[in-house]
């Protein structure tokens, strides 16, 4: 359960951006991108980010979380498909020579305010 | 109005950890980040790579738990640093972040260190998303865990650059099958580095020692 960690990160660099931009006067939403790479339950995040933000100005400051699915190209026979379970196998020919083309992502995309 | 931020949400751990390694770098430690679930034997692991580094290296380890120092304690027998990393007081988190670790390493005069050994929190999920510095991650899978972990916990190995199978001794008694563990191993991390141990009979020992003091050659050496 490292969701808390997570929602500690998030926190703080809508805080450093919040400071400055000091047009924006309320936070409704962060807007997440996460690739499923990561083991990010959304869930955990947004109840421990509500958690987290009790009594703060992010009080009522929604998490829009986008997953990103792992996709993966195969080096032997050229295709693209979703990993499912982060398997290395591809779906088409059965080679375990895989590239990771997404899946990775981990980051705030953006935020949206009120001025 | 809507604010581009394109930040990486792990960026503070992530500037941290790479500060450490440019630390350890510097100073010419070799600095491991051992993670695996509880009690799958990261300290009785660490006691024996203590004792076969020892002859030949100046050893610093800093021991990462919830709480207690029951790991540290085990290790005081050796002449070796130690530094206990308690995460109850951080809200009881169940990884270690490399800001921890930066106060940590304070406590070592870094430049008599060879090889520095983080035994993070026993956990499978949370060690695997925050970076602690170290120069290579280590999987300790235990054989009583399963031939399954690998499918179920796939970022730990994947962000790891070695597995080490333990408790290799008891295959017979668990019917265990080491053909399927290291498939499964290779099915979420292609190509990655394995090592069947014992801490037990000694089986895989050298061949652990031989492997850290060959990446730590590969990296200072040249």
């Amino acid at each position: 359960m490292h969701e808390l960690a997570i929602a500690k990160n998030i926190k703080d660099i809508v805080e450093e951006q919040v400071k400055e931009h000091n047009e924006i006067k309320k936070v409704e939403r962060i807007k997440l991108v996460i690739g499923n790479m990561h083991a990010v339950v959304p869930e955990s995040l947004r109840f421990n980010f509500k958690l987290l933000c009790k009594d703060t100005p992010f009080e009522n400051t929604l998490l829009d979380i986008k997953e990103i699915p792992v996709r993966g190209e195969c080096n032997t026979c050229g295709k693209s498909f979703i990993m499912e379970n982060h398997l290395f196998i591809c779906h088409f020919c059965g080679s375990i020579s895989i590239s990771i083309k997404g899946g990775d992502e981990f980051f705030i995309e953006s935020i949206i305010g009120e001025e | 109005m809507e604010i581009k931020v394109l930040k990486k949400v792990m960026s503070a751990n992530d500037a941290v950890a790479e500060e450490i390694t440019g630390f350890f770098n510097e100073k010419g430690v070799f600095a491991v980040n051992l993670m695996g679930s509880p009690g799958s034997g990261k300290t009785t692991m660490l006691e024996k790579t203590i004792e076969m580094l020892l002859p030949d290296y100046n050893i610093a380890v800093v021991e990462g738990d919830i709480t207690t120092t029951i790991d540290a304690k085990k290790l005081s027998r050796f002449p070796v640093k130690i530094a206990q990393v308690n995460t109850l007081p951080f809200g009881g988190e169940c990884h270690l972040e490399a800001s921890w670790i930066k106060d940590a390493v304070r406590e070592f005069d870094l430049e008599t260190i060879d090889f520095l050994f983080i035994e993070n929190i026993g956990n499978l999920v949370c060690p695997a998303e925050f970076k602690t510095g170290a120069h290579k991650n280590i999987l300790v899978l235990s054989l009583p865990e399963g031939e399954d972990k690998p499918l179920k916990y796939p970022l730990a190995f994947q962000v790891s650059h070695l597995v080490l199978l333990s408790k290799v001794d008891l295959i017979d008694v668990l019917d265990y099958d080491v053909k399927k563990a290291e498939e499964n191993i290779e099915k979420v991390h292609p190509g990655i580095d394995k090592i069947q141990v014992s801490s037990k009979t000694g089986k895989g020992i050298q061949d652990w020692k031989a492997w850290l003091t060959e990446q730590r050659k590969l990296l200072f050496d040249n």
